[in-house]
């Protein structure tokens, strides 16, 4: 009876400590304590409020577009002949990283894409403008939607701005969350062209498609049909139940809170911060450049015009391995946009080392601050007029 | 429901409460019943495969040892049906049970099993703990504890707890952190485009993540085993930490290599003993077939194969040291090639069992063994973190052996005991919840 009590009080106790290790943040707390030694700067530089709008912003970005588009679809269609433009683009276009000086928010901060928005709303409605834009956005995602936004007639835009960055052509995949569009049958032949087609990019959309079939007829491994079976239904009923227990629902805070412990020891200790100059090779840079070329001649035949944009790059942060490889990559770039006939606008150096915000305690290498959006909506609006 | 899921976790709290507090002779019963559940909840359909092979083994043993291979043929005929690749759906766990099905029909011909009941029979092979994927288990080593006759301690639970929430981490935390990058780094376009740096970190990433994969399933199966008082044979014990290729199958998949040594190994050498070339063949031909257990890709079959040559080869130069060399043989410089050759050896096979064709694993060995091709085409977290994972590694026994002595400290500290002990259990556990994926499944479940 001993040893039965005892084993009671074993068991009450770890889920006494889980629930104290839930409630008290042990990770946040870590970060907050090495920012600290460290000199990192406060968590409010990394503007958590920005401006929402769901007429002129994927709000889910990129988590579950569906919704996003239905809204669209609606908004554009109080406005049946303004001009209709898309931006794409990554992280850049949708975050506010304070700069060194700038005061702590007070409300909700914009973004350039959003002062641009502002710009069109105000200038009476001949123009209508949307940011479609999500975290680490490859090309091969950027050609997904662009293919998306080709077939549906309500949502396509006349003026596609595709944003071009050196980083993102690393980033490869479709995310799980954009596969929710292969429910449009004929955004998904699209795809399906896409990946029978033998393109570098090929794989990625096949691995999508995969995903995506694997998702209706529930997970399951090759020799094991989990998904078919009362194990299955059991787990998703258990989950549902506890996802409603306050609190448990911040697994995904706090895993986010450890991978940002790790960085932090990578950027602090290692002194290897995220944007450490790279030569990029490898399939993911030929998938990149080949999604890119295709996501032109798409629109090209679709009857959208393409404009490319060099994103601003952070003057303090040298993103390129070597010469060469900034070279080969603006080479790159320009021969997309001379071979199809199409304007690419060069912000690369336009933006000074002053006006971009800090992570942890290095220079930002992706992120504007405040003035930053301001400068670059500004360039961008006066480089468009006429453009478009 | 496997292991990491949290229906099972939170059933088996009160499914372990409840067999304690039945008196013995209801455990056996109760645990038959949890299990016939427990395989119910992958297909209820498929409960009729291990009865309908326990009634096929029963009758063979029977018969007496002059049914031996008919016993053997028959299981084999089950296991090849259900696992030809032209079924759609294979019975979970399959590939295990018929290994202690035919180690059954074995140890009864050679007169090691004393109560061959068919009930008996039955229970060993629906254990729940190691139904789906091992440890391959002896009846004799199993049944007498399914008598369930020992009387409940404390301790049984904290070594059992021990071993489950450190399959959990392992799994979910390191396993499943790591696969994220070798399913896009092996992808067929990724293979042939990755540099001689990727390709080796991908080879090691695969080879941590498998390890920490089945051994976090192994360790979850021997902790719940423990939880009801049954204890099971270890099935890892710091694989990449063996000094020979001989070392390293007597430390990975134990139970698998204990069954092809007693099973295969032993009958073939005693047949061979005194000529090397049919006892070489025979070692390259046996470990191709345990490569071909995994599944029918040639990919699998190469694996084994390669494992049976560095066995071939390792024994060459045993024969041939100890005739010649001996000094050499026994010397640190040649303990340290074997070390090194061994841990280059065994990633490099992970590279044919992970790739999905023939094209994609000659590119990729081409990649690290000749066509050297410099830079890195993936974020620095991935080469930091598999870094991290094989310092771990590395490091691996020494935490290992500091808990132990940790555990036995606290048991003489009840404050320790009630404090630390379940504080540990919280962290393993809080990791296990926040890293948990629900889509990413054991790698040896599909086997």
């Amino acid at each position: 009876m001993r040893q039965a009590v005892s084993s009671g009080i074993i068991m009450g106790a770890t889920l006494g400590w889980l629930v104290v290790l839930f409630a008290g943040a042990p990770f946040e707390r870590i970060n907050a304590v090495l920012d600290h030694i460290f000199g990192g700067l406060p968590a409010w530089t990394q503007v958590e409020d920005m401006h929402r709008d769901a007429s002129t912003q994927e709000l889910s970005r990129g988590e579950s577009p569906l919704e996003s588009f239905r809204i669209l679809k609606e908004s554009w269609a109080e406005h049946p002949s303004a001009r209709r433009i898309v931006l794409m683009g990554n992280s850049q276009t949708q975050m506010t990283s304070l700069a060194p000086g700038e005061r702590r928010p007070s409300g909700p901060e914009e973004t350039y894409t959003d002062r641009m928005a502002d710009y069109y709303q105000q200038t009476g409605r001949h123009k209508v403008f949307y940011r479609l834009s999500a975290g680490a956005l490859s090309y091969q995602e950027m050609l997904w939607y662009a293919a998306y936004l080709a077939s549906n007639a309500a949502i396509k835009p006349e003026v596609l701005l595709v944003q071009l960055n050196y980083q993102n052509f690393a980033n490869g995949e479709i995310r799980g969350g954009m596969l929710e569009m292969l429910s449009d049958a004929s955004f998904r032949r699209a795809v399906q062209e896409v990946a029978h087609q033998n393109r570098p990019e090929s794989p990625a959309f096949a691995e999508a498609l995969h995903q995506y079939e694997r998702g209706r007829r529930p997970a399951q491994t090759d020799a094991v049909p989990i998904g078919l079976t009362p194990g299955f239904w059991l787990e998703t009923a258990f989950r549902e139940k506890l996802d409603r227990i306050p609190g448990f629902g911040r697994r995904d805070g706090m895993r986010q809170s450890f991978v940002f412990m790790l960085i932090r020891g990578r950027t602090y200790l290692l002194r290897l911060n995220p944007a450490r100059r790279r030569s990029l090779s490898g399939w993911r840079i030929a998938a990149s450049r080949a999604a890119l070329e295709d996501l032109v001649a798409l629109c090209e035949r679709s009857g959208i015009q393409v404009i490319l944009f060099q994103a601003p790059a952070n003057p303090a942060v040298p993103l390129y391995g070597t010469s060469e490889d900034d070279r080969a990559y603006h080479e790159f770039c320009a021969s997309v946009a001379s071979r199809s006939g199409i304007v690419m606008l060069d912000f690369e150096h336009s933006v000074p080392a002053a006006e971009w915000g800090m992570e942890l305690n290095v220079p930002d290498p992706l992120h504007l601050g405040r003035r930053g959006h301001r400068l670059l909506a500004q360039l961008m609006l006066s480089a468009l007029e006429g453009e478009h | 429901m496997p292991f990491n899921t949290y229906s099972f976790l939170l059933l088996l709290i009160p499914g372990v409460s409840l067999f304690w507090a039945l008196p013995p002779a209801a455990r056996r019963w109760y645990v038959l019943a949890l299990s016939l559940a427990y395989y119910a909840m992958w297909n209820a359909a498929f409960l009729a495969v291990p009865l309908l092979l326990c009634a096929g083994v029963h009758l063979a043993a029977r018969q007496g040892p002059r049914c031996l291979w008919g016993g053997i043929a028959f299981v084999l005929a089950m296991f090849i049906v259900f696992r030809a690749p032209l079924t759609a759906t294979v019975p979970a766990g399959i590939s295990f049970y018929a290994f202690a099905a035919i180690a059954y029909l074995i140890d009864n011909k050679q007169g090691r099993i004393q109560d061959g009941s068919f009930t008996k029979l039955f229970r060993f092979v629906m254990f729940w703990p190691t139904l789906i994927a091992g440890p391959i288990l002896r009846f004799r080593e199993l049944s007498p504890q399914l008598g369930f006759t020992k009387p409940f301690e404390l301790s049984m639970l904290l070594r059992g707890m021990d071993r489950l929430v450190l399959g959990l981490v392992q799994k979910n935390f390191i396993a499943n952190t790591l696969s994220g990058w070798v399913d896009q780094g092996f992808l067929p376009n990724a293979v042939r485009a990755n540099t001689t740096l990727d390709n080796w970190a991908l080879a090691i990433a695969f080879g941590l993540e498998i390890y920490f994969d089945f051994a976090a399933y192994s360790n979850m199966a021997i902790g719940t085993a423990q939880l009801i008082g049954v204890a099971l044979p270890e099935n890892f014990r710091f694989p990449y930490h063996a000094a020979s290729p001989p070392d390293f199958w007597s430390r990975w998949h134990m139970t698998l290599s204990r069954w092809v040594r007693d099973y295969l190994f032993f009958p073939v050498n005693a047949r061979f003993k005194a000529a090397p070339v049919p006892l070489y063949a025979s070692l390259l031909g046996i470990m191709a077939l345990v490569g071909l257990w995994h599944g029918a890709g040639w990919g699998f079959v190469l694996w084994g194969a390669m494992h049976g040559a560095y066995l071939t080869f390792y024994r060459i130069w045993e024969n041939l040291s100890d005739a010649r060399m001996p000094g050499l043989a026994n010397s640190r410089l040649a303990a340290w090639w074997w070390r090194i050759f061994t841990l280059m050896a065994v990633t490099t096979a992970w590279v044919p069992f992970r790739a999905a064709t023939g094209a994609d694993t000659f590119a990729m060995l081409a990649s690290m063994f000749g066509r050297w091709r410099f830079g890195i085409s993936y974020g620095v977290n991935f080469y930091l973190v598999t870094l991290m994972v094989a310092a771990f590694c590395v490091v691996e026994p020494y935490v290992g052996s500091a808990w132990s002595h940790a555990a036995s400290w606290m048991e003489d500290h009840p404050a320790a005991r009630y404090l630390l002990r379940p504080l540990a259990y919280a962290a393993g556990l809080m990791l296990f919840l926040i890293f948990d994926d629900r889509s990413k499944q054991f790698i040896y479940f599909q086997f």
